[in-house]
């Protein structure tokens, strides 16, 4: 796994070193823009959204967000997307983590054409695979519920397989030689040795599954019928605010806002593993 | 590679693909179609607890249908027990279809056209026995003559109607004071309404500030269709399973014309781009239209304007006016859970219920006697006991056609559009759609 | 990419299997097929199964309500004529022929900006990242905002300069430009993986073409580019497979309209599966989706030797 935070790549002048910084902030403005106006106009009152020109300085009305969550049951909504997202990040860590013990340490006939089968999966659009699938979750009776959701995190993504994969593969051998020796099963060498040692995959694994699940719309939008199960993202999709008369694009913003933030501190606080993840998944290729 | 492992991997494929299409083939597959009325006895179908599926309409009505699902649950304490769930419109109608398909509908759900097509595939149950044995089937009471259009096989009813909508003209009193103009009423022609919507619109240089007039839901087909009923045409030859279309009537070319000069060749009403911006900074709620021809179900929405408001029959075309009437109420799948529960549930919110549905003022009830009365109408405008006058005389404004949901989105929508964006002359508009809905036919 | 090592064939003893493996190896196969079990399970019930099923829909009409009925190739042939099929087919098309190049040149060049020893690397790196977190849902309501003819922050900056900005989202002719636009904002993970891949760049090449006097440009023309042509591959495969199965952004920023010039495929398909229940005519359109991507992703396999650079330590 490359050490993401090895600043590597050319060295520079200072000049040079300053005009590059000066064009990529130039560039984050532009690039944030977007996230930032929103920001701007959650704060707004419904008359200053619509004012031509923008206003740009005005008094913060922190209570849009608090009308916001008055509103729209939102501790409903985070619990269903709770529910949700903690199903899947358990189910994806305990079936990436298991099979990709076998496809790293154990030797079996046709081993690497499953592997590569498992690889190939991953161009596989899911659009092709999603009617039949959901004709079987309807028909067995799992529609309205969040077992069509959660269930499938259960046998395994290739790309985290593949990441796991590639951790084992970097163990050395000595430690389940040792291991053997000491008389322990493949299981016990999996769970006591290899599950604690890739805590670094486990911790990119987490945070990718879980800004996937989170952000997760048309899944619980197929599948999820009452509003009361409802997840974050749907109940994003339909949110009106208020029938009060005229727009309500500070109400708008600010539910966006509300629900974009998860995503966002996860990533936050998680820079490392996300960065990593993807370094690894492109090098690699 | 090992074939014998391929083999067999193929095979579990295979069978995994099997169970798949085999869970698929048992299906519902129920295609008998209802004709034996469902059981009047007191014998309870079903649980006690309705889950009434209705689409949301925004917090205050939202809340009122809340209430009056309390108050069934008081009434009816011990027997039955109701629940609401709200759903966005947008999907309301697909996640009734897959309730259906999963062979779980849902217990009741609320009326729209596109229940007809659950009706044709044998869903719906037949609702006569227990309508006509309550003041539904009373005359006097009710305007029996207007649920025909629900008798889908002539005879059986297939809904409960517990509410009824229509078509008005409504304008902002404050705008017509300014102007010095006397309100519209049922004598108003649409040459009248032109004249005043010119003197109405403000304009600051050469943007265009308020509109006298937009073409509301004339830019709906059922708004539109009531210009050619008006002429003496209509879009089609009947509502209820119709054998042909009728768009290019001249009358209804004429109609089409006529909107659409309303917003390019007189630009006397907003174009959609324009109407986009209008509607965005408040619409007729907010002031920036004087007058627009559109459904009832807004009666609520408006009664929290700013400036003074009102409703008129709509204006004279060609002399005449014809006003359109949509039921509202339930229908109740064959296969509901909760039968019994549910036809209790509707008949209330259709006899008992309709006095206080009356003082809400948030529907206008079915019962006679409820929207006649004083509590109905010291909520209402002063126009609105005016503009119901004519609703025995109504015609009902929707298509019962198996297609008519793909037909209405796929065929009118897009061509409406076009017409209004002038991309299509309305000959040609009134062409493609009648080539096209009697394909689809 | 598969490499084809099998166990050594143990000594021959006659038998009907091709194999004979020792009771130690043995058990050893046993446990691997059981590790490996979840994700046999999960390719077969989630990726083979389906797509076999969904081969077989597509021959079919199906309600969902009633039972599927056989109708053949009846709906490939439906689907040739279905004049909103096709339009849905050139946006799609339009919208990946745009997106998958543009956002991995924005993601190169950002890259190649942030490749070198400035102290607030982390932070830009982040920063341009983010907007590819942020859910399809919330992106879409944040440009919805942006896009809005009157309000929108674009059309008033256009304002600002007395230009009377388009309708972006109601215009039909802007609106997949919009989409377009939108879709390239989430350039990030490619840059990521393009940063990850220059710093695998020996740095001898560059000193070397210094000392050659060859400019900037040049050099990131003739060694960059080459170098990196494998995350590039990369990159453009997944990128080509993602292009073709964004379905969020779309449906909540404009449901297709207007029109129908913002009708993506995932966008299509969704309607006729969910709104009409034609499952068979859905799993049709899925099918044609698959093969496109198929025949892209091949073409872009096929050129491979053209512009892949395959050097020690690149396979």
């Amino acid at each position: 796994m490359a050490a993401e935070d090895r600043s590597g790549g050319v060295r520079l002048s200072r000049r040079e070193i300053a005009v590059r910084v000066i064009v990529l902030s130039l560039g984050a403005v532009v690039v944030l823009m977007p996230v930032f106006w929103t920001v701007l106009t959650s704060l707004k009152t419904a008359e200053q959204t619509l004012a031509i020109p923008p206003v740009w300085f005005f008094d913060p009305q922190w209570s849009n967000y608090a009308e916001v969550l008055r509103i729209v049951p939102f501790q409903n909504y985070a619990l269903n997307t709770a529910t949700v997202v903690a199903g899947v990040v358990l189910g994806t860590l305990l079936s990436c983590s298991f099979s990709a013990y076998g496809f790293a340490r154990l030797r079996a006939p046709g081993r690497n054409t499953i592997f590569g089968v498992l690889m190939a999966t991953m161009m596989l659009p899911s659009t092709v695979t999603l009617v039949p699938t959901y004709i079987v979750f309807n028909k067995i009776g799992w529609l309205n519920t969040f077992l069509p959701l959660i269930v499938p995190a259960f046998f395994g993504s290739a790309f985290f397989i593949f990441m796991f994969r590639q951790f084992y593969l970097s163990l050395p051998k000595e430690l389940e030689e040792a291991a053997r020796i000491d008389g322990a099963g493949y299981f016990r060498i999996w769970w006591s040795i290899f599950l604690p040692l890739s805590m670094p995959v486990i911790a990119t694994v987490t945070v990718f599954t879980f800004v996937g699940a989170y952000n997760d719309f048309f899944g619980p939008l197929i599948y999820l019928t009452d509003e009361s199960k409802w997840t974050i993202s749907v109940a994003l999709s339909s949110f009106g605010g208020s029938p009060k008369i005229g727009p309500q694009l500070h109400m708008l913003t600010a539910a966006t806002m509300i629900a974009a933030a998860p995503s966002i501190i996860v990533f936050l606080l998680a820079q490392r593993y996300y960065v990593n993840g993807i370094s690894v998944s492109g090098i690699n290729k | 590679m090992n074939p014998a492992l391929l083999s067999r991997r193929t095979l579990l494929g295979g069978a995994v693909a099997g169970t798949a299409l085999a869970l698929a083939g048992c299906g519902t597959g129920n295609t008998q179609s209802a004709s034996v009325p469902a059981p009047t006895s007191t014998e309870v179908v079903g649980n006690s607890e309705v889950t009434v599926y209705a689409w949301t309409n925004g917090t205050t009505i939202d809340q009122n249908f809340k209430a009056s699902v309390d108050a069934f649950n008081k009434e009816f304490s011990g027997k039955f027990t109701a629940k609401i769930n709200f759903l966005p419109y947008d999907q309301y109608w697909q996640k009734i279809q897959l309730q259906y398909a999963a062979n779980q509908p849902f217990d009741m759900y609320y009326w729209d056209v596109q229940a007809y097509a659950h009706y044709k595939k044998g869903l719906l149950a037949n609702l006569e026995g227990v309508v006509s044995a309550t003041e539904l089937a009373d005359s006097s009471k009710y305007p029996v003559e207007l649920f025909n259009p629900w008798r889908f096989d002539g005879t059986n009813i297939y809904g409960i109607p517990e509410n009824i909508q229509s078509m008005s003209l409504f304008y902002n009193k404050a705008h017509f004071d300014d102007a010095g103009i006397s309100y519209p009423d049922a004598t108003w022609t649409w040459d009248k309404v032109q004249e005043a919507a010119a003197e109405l619109t403000r304009k600051s240089g050469n943007k265009v500030e308020r509109w006298g007039l937009d073409i509301g839901d004339l830019g709906v087909w059922w708004g539109l269709q009531t210009l050619a009923w008006a002429a003496g045409s209509a879009f089609f030859d009947k509502p209820l399973e119709p054998t042909a279309f009728t768009m290019t009537d001249p009358r209804v070319v004429e109609a089409l014309k006529f909107v659409q000069d309303l917003m390019w060749a007189k630009h006397i009403a907003p174009r959609p781009d324009e109407r986009d911006a209008a509607s965005q900074a408040g619409g007729f709620a907010g002031g920036m239209v004087s007058m627009m021809p559109g459904g009832t179900w807004n009666i609520t929405s408006y009664q929290q304007m700013k400036d003074g408001w009102d409703m008129a029959p709509l204006p004279l075309y060609q002399g005449r006016s014809v006003m359109p009437y949509w039921l509202g109420g339930w229908v109740i799948p064959q296969k509901s859970a909760a039968l019994s529960a549910a036809e209790a549930f509707a008949l209330w919110r259709a006899t008992k219920f309709q006095d206080q549905m009356a003082a809400d003022h948030d529907w206008i009830p079915i019962q006679n006697a409820a929207r006649e009365s004083d509590a109905m109408l010291s909520g209402m405008p002063d126009g609105f006991k005016a503009a119901m006058a004519a609703l025995p005389s109504a015609q009902i404004g929707d298509l019962y056609t198996a297609n008519s949901q793909k037909i209405l989105n796929e065929v009118y929508g897009p061509a409406f559009d076009e017409l209004f964006r002038n991309k299509l002359s309305p000959q040609d508009a009134a062409n493609q759609i009648q080539e096209q809905a009697t394909a689809l036919l | 990419m598969v490499t084809t090592s099998t166990s050594p064939v143990a000594p021959a003893k006659p038998r009907a299997r091709r194999h004979r493996l020792s009771g130690l190896r043995r058990r050893e196969a046993l446990w691997c097929y059981i590790f490996m079990a979840p994700a046999i399970l999960g390719v077969l019930l989630f990726s083979i199964g389906p797509m076999i099923a969904s081969l077989w829909l597509s021959l079919t009409s199906y309600d969902m309500l009633s039972a599927p009925e056989f109708v053949g190739v009846a709906n490939y042939v439906k689907l040739m004529g279905d004049k909103l099929f096709l339009k849905s087919l050139s946006v799609t098309l339009l919208y990946a022929v745009v997106v998958v190049p543009g956002t991995m040149l924005a993601g190169l060049v950002v890259a190649i900006l942030l490749n070198a020893k400035i102290p607030t690397m982390g932070f830009f790196r982040s920063a341009y990242y983010l907007p590819s977190v942020i859910g399809g849902v919330a992106v879409a309501r944040v440009w919805a905002m942006l896009y809005n003819t009157d309000h929108g922050l674009f059309n008033l900056i256009l304002g600002l300069f007395g230009i009377d900005g388009p309708g972006w989202l109601t215009d039909e002719n802007w609106a997949i430009w919009s989409l377009i636009f939108m879709g390239i904002w989430g350039f990030g993970g490619t840059m990521l993986i393009y940063l990850a891949g220059l710093q695998s760049i020996p740095k001898e090449l560059y000193e070397a073409a210094d000392v050659d006097g060859a400019s900037k440009f040049k050099q990131h023309l003739f060694i960059t580019v080459p170098m990196l042509s494998g995350v590039t591959f990369f990159n453009l495969v997944m990128g080509i497979i993602g292009a073709l199965q964004v379905f969020a952004e779309p449906f909540v920023l404009t449901g297709g309209r207007p029109n129908n010039s913002t009708l993506l495929l995932p966008l299509y398909l969704y309607r006729v599966a969910f709104d009409y229940l034609e499952m068979g005519y859905a799993s049709a359109i899925a099918w044609v989706v698959f093969a496109i991507t198929i025949v892209l992703t091949a073409l872009v396999f096929r050129s491979l030797p053209l512009w892949v650079h395959t050097e020690v330590g690149e396979d």
